[in-house]
């Protein structure tokens, strides 16, 4: 017989080119700006990951898996395999990708790049993206519960909307 | 500091230890002596480990921004706590401040003191390399301090898996601030750092 085990949820801040894997009512938050949280999960097993991805493109680098759009989407696709769960099974939910500040002629803008990216990974693999929250000038804070695959988005001055 | 951090080479950090002196003589002058600062630390850091150097970022802040343009350059990030803000504001301006709301006249002095800051610290760093370094005209922000940053760090993440950056601590009449002056390095700054560039001499 195996011993009981409370299991807690979790609530884990995820950061730059960072990504997590939970289940149930484990919740990760993440702050973005030019960046975009990339959230999968699957309905029927309440399991969730998210990658909180910086940049397009990795261009063959040997980064974080969760720091670019092309390398995040496969790695968060492994993880969720390893729980068993088949791509065929996920929906995706994207938020930020913001462009918070124009300062110069020479300010790096990103934000949409990282959407366009993000969008094209994900249709690339099959994966529908049934809720998004991306692009104006405003940060975002964002909590994804992995049981249910909602994502509340909170922006400064707004109210808060669930994708 | 987190284990994956490390300490630059020192003629850099003196070059921004330098650059903080001469804007903390400005600041000195431009708020009569109540407001200091000084270098804490240039710091090289993982993307996901900033807050460990500078504190929670993942709260709303007002911020004053600028860009380094030049042959050399970066962002510079003037971070306020809204508290020690308001008296800095009562104290500039002689008008109250309203919750949520500030005057013309105290986004002015604002903006002023980023500029006075920016000045001195581009100024002080383009003597020192004889590189052209030279500020933008700055910008008010009041937003998630993470997301500001996020996008500020850009220029050097795109080819560097870790950040260069410096941290400040400002002090009023010798009590510490909760105000940081954060500098991150674009592109080309980076690559001049990497390259263990020289000085020029008789320049710290």
């Amino acid at each position: 017989m195996q011993p009981l085990v409370e299991r807690r949820p979790s609530v884990v801040m995820v950061g730059m080119g960072q990504s997590e894997c939970g289940r149930g009512e484990d919740r990760f938050s993440s702050i973005l700006g030019s960046c975009i949280a990339i959230c999968l999960y699957s309905r029927q097993r309440g399991v969730g990951a998210i990658a909180h991805v910086v940049m397009p493109a990795s261009h063959g680098r040997d980064s974080a898996p969760g720091k670019s759009a092309d390398t995040a989407v496969p790695h968060l696709l492994d993880l969720l395999r390893k729980e068993g769960i088949s791509a065929r099974d996920v929906e995706a939910k994207i938020a930020g990708g913001a462009s918070m500040f124009k300062i110069s002629a020479g300010t790096l803008q990103i934000g949409q790049a990282n959407i366009t990216a993000c969008t094209a990974e994900l249709e690339r693999v099959g994966i529908p993206i049934v809720g998004r929250d991306v692009g104006g000038d405003k940060g975002r804070r964002i909590h994804f519960e992995c049981g249910t695959g909602q994502v509340r988005v909170e922006i400064i001055g707004c109210p808060a909307t669930t994708l | 500091m987190s284990a994956t951090t490390e300490s630059m080479p020192n003629p850099i950090e003196e070059l921004f230890r330098c650059a903080t002196r001469e804007t903390a003589d400005r600041m000195t002058i431009w708020t009569a002596g109540s407001i200091s600062l000084r270098l804490e630390g240039l710091t090289e850091t993982e993307l996901h480990e900033i807050s460990d150097h500078l504190g929670p970022i993942d709260r709303m802040a007002t911020m004053v921004l600028l860009e380094a343009e030049g042959e050399i350059g970066g962002t510079l990030v003037l971070l306020f706590d809204d508290d020690s803000l308001d008296a800095f504001l009562v104290a500039m301006t002689g008008e109250p401040v309203l919750p949520g709301e500030r005057t013309p006249l105290q986004e002015s002095a604002l903006l002023e003191t980023g500029n006075i800051l920016a000045s001195a610290f581009t100024g002080a760093i383009s003597d020192a390399t004889v590189l052209l370094v030279l500020p933008t005209p700055p910008i008010l922000l009041t937003d998630y301090v993470a997301s500001v940053l996020e996008q500020a760090c850009m220029a050097q993440a795109i080819n560097n898996e870790k950040l260069v950056l410096t941290r400040t601590r400002f002090e009023r009449n010798g009590e510490a601030l909760d105000w940081q002056l954060v500098f991150i390095p674009d592109g080309a700054m980076r690559d001049w750092i990497d390259s263990g560039p020289r000085l020029r001499d008789g320049a710290l």
